[in-house]
């Protein structure tokens, strides 16, 4: 072997060597950094797809699932709050980032850790019945979530001739811990149900 | 048959004296059921604040997670059984997610201590290989000088007389 050759080894040698033994520290310039931070929220019908209940009657039983996915950077400690609105309640506000000003029929509250997703299963069932000195008029009662019986009954729904029946609307809202001011605020983020309430 | 009698009642009132004692029903108010709810919230916060600074010292929080999660489940069911009224529920499901929060901000603690220790170690390694390799180019490089001069010499031939 020429001094020449000896020489291409050399270098290929060193090179290799150094970036061998220089792995820990290229290890940390390698790794990319984060740069977009969020919560996903989605709802999922009984069968785990976007087949959701339509036409509901008083009683029946319907399960959701609620998906959230943690990719803010650090755990996070989450709220829903569950809420029902007839169609002349205002919802959430998408534009303006508003949460709906009605009081939460039931809280759910639970933690996810970061780059991870929790699923909540919700058991949901309606208690409601059309009010007798008004046919037009549909009188919530309750509504059970999760074996918890949550009064609705401030709610009314009023025979929608466009859609010819009554229907409510079944919607949660997500929220989250601010540890720096230490409550929980709105997280811009609603997912909701409209439900033909069957009589 | 008195006597027979007598001896059946205390039986039975023994008997029910030790049931009550050890199984007693929890009966809660709106206020103590209100109270509990809002402790045991302050207890997760708590706990969650110990979570976010291990995890920000760079531990594996999974375990400390699965803990909080069951935890807010208790939570969630004191604050739906409240909310319906059923205030014996949801004491006792309040007081039982606070009390399984017992000894996790130690825990909590623990991991963070360990996870300092790991970050220093890790720091040591990336130094040390950062002059481990600085040293090796340094040898390749002196090396490769040595060879040059060598191949110089070489190429010049051998003294004339």
């Amino acid at each position: 072997m020429g001094l020449q050759q000896y020489k291409t080894l050399l270098l290929v040698v060193t090179v290799v060597s150094a970036l061998f033994v220089a792995t820990p520290a290229i290890q940390q310039l390698v790794v990319l950094p984060q740069t977009e931070y969020f919560t996903e929220l989605s709802l999922l019908g009984p069968y785990h797809n976007a087949t959701y209940p339509y036409n509901v009657s008083a009683g029946d039983n319907y399960r959701l699932y609620l998906d959230i996915g943690n990719r803010l950077g650090s755990c996070a400690y989450y709220l829903i709050q569950v809420k029902f609105r007839n169609q002349t309640q205002s919802a959430p506000d998408s534009f303006n980032h508003a949460n709906n000003n009605q009081p939460s029929l039931g809280n759910i509250s639970f933690f996810v850790a970061d780059k991870e997703t929790l699923e909540l299963p919700i058991n949901i069932s309606f208690r409601y019945k059309v009010d007798a000195s008004n046919t037009d008029q549909l009188d919530m009662q309750n509504i059970i979530l999760n074996g918890a019986v949550l009064n609705a009954n401030t709610t009314t729904i009023a025979w929608d001739t466009e859609r010819k029946g009554f229907n409510g609307n079944l919607f949660f809202e997500l929220w989250i811990f601010n540890d720096t001011v230490n409550f929980f605020q709105y997280h811009q983020r609603y997912v909701s149900l409209w439900l033909k309430m069957n009589t | 048959m008195i006597k027979y009698l007598k001896a059946s009642i205390a039986a039975i009132m023994i008997l029910f004296i030790t049931t009550a004692s050890f199984a007693s029903p929890v009966f809660a108010d709106q206020q103590s059921a209100q109270t509990a709810i809002s402790s045991a919230k302050n207890t997760i916060k708590g706990c969650y604040d110990a979570v976010k600074e291990s995890e920000a010292a760079g531990a594996n929080v999974d375990s400390l997670m699965g803990t909080l999660n069951d935890v807010a489940g208790l939570l969630s069911k004191a604050e739906l059984a409240y909310a319906s009224n059923d205030y014996d529920s949801a004491y006792s499901y309040a007081t039982q997610s606070k009390s399984k929060l017992n000894g996790f901000i130690s825990q909590a603690a623990a991991l963070k201590e360990t996870a300092i220790n790991n970050d220093n170690q890790n720091f040591t390694i990336i130094v040390l290989s950062i002059i481990g390799s600085v040293a090796i180019l340094c040898v390749g490089t002196i090396a490769w000088i040595v060879l040059n001069r060598k191949n110089r010499k070489n190429l010049n031939g051998p003294p004339t007389v």
